[in-house]
């Protein structure tokens, strides 16, 4: 399964975004867990909404770009946005454009969830592994 | 979104998913139900219809969780679905939890 597609910054459009992911992974055998889809729902709403407000910053004509892969066993997320981005800081994350404790919280939710995080510049990858 | 009241206890149900979009409207719709808290005892957040969540809509909820008890009132959440009461647990947020 591939799932492509650029929204602008809005939550209404993340909502949208994240519906159609959805619809593409129910239709997928071994996707359609249910505990799976509420995980990836939560995860792509967390990065796409972080993209939205402290990315672009509500910024409309500033895009998000979502991209999904899935090949087998592994489940591959990655959210760009025209941020800053991050950088890497003694072994931690740094969001170049907020400092924000609930960033990171975030982001460290997200790996209690199993997602393993990569990040570059603006663009944040996950892995996940569903075997 | 609507409230019921039963004796000293009032139960708000979401009918949307506890997303970004809908946080808005729901806030203005509970400002409105907590106009006059003297009667009540305890507020409980049903979440029965809630399939999907973000950090935003936990947000709502802590958000929700402060005020009423600033007041002196006691909250719950009701009826969360596995998935969603997993998610509260892992942000250490199970005592919220009926």
């Amino acid at each position: 399964m591939i799932y492509k597609n650029e929204i602008q910054s809005s939550f209404k459009s993340v909502d949208l975004c994240v519906r159609e992911v959805l619809q593409l992974m129910e239709k997928h055998e071994s996707l359609s867990d249910e505990s799976l889809l509420f995980k990836v729902s939560f995860v792509l709403r967390e990065l796409m909404n972080n993209s939205v407000e402290h990315g672009n910053k509500f910024d409309v004509n500033k895009r998000i770009i979502c991209r999904i892969e899935y090949d087998a066993p592994e489940l591959l997320i990655e959210i760009t946005d025209e941020g800053k981005g991050f950088i890497r800081d003694n072994g931690y994350y740094r969001a170049l454009d907020n400092e924000k404790r609930e960033r990171r919280r975030g982001l460290k939710l997200i790996e209690e969830l199993n997602f393993v995080i990569e990040m570059e510049q603006s663009t944040i990858r996950l892995n996940l592994d569903i075997s | 979104m609507y409230n019921e009241i039963i004796e000293d206890r009032m139960t708000i149900y979401l009918e949307d998913d506890l997303i970004a979009p809908n946080v808005k409207g729901f806030n203005t719709s509970v400002s409105d139900y907590l106009l006059d808290l003297d009667v009540l005892d305890e507020v409980v957040l049903n979440l029965g219809s809630v399939e999907n969540i973000d950090s935003i809509g936990v947000t709502f909820v802590i958000g929700l969780y402060k005020s009423v008890t600033n007041d002196g009132l006691g909250f719950a959440i009701s009826d969360a679905s596995d998935n969603v009461r997993q998610l509260f647990k892992l942000m250490k947020l199970e005592d919220l939890l009926e």
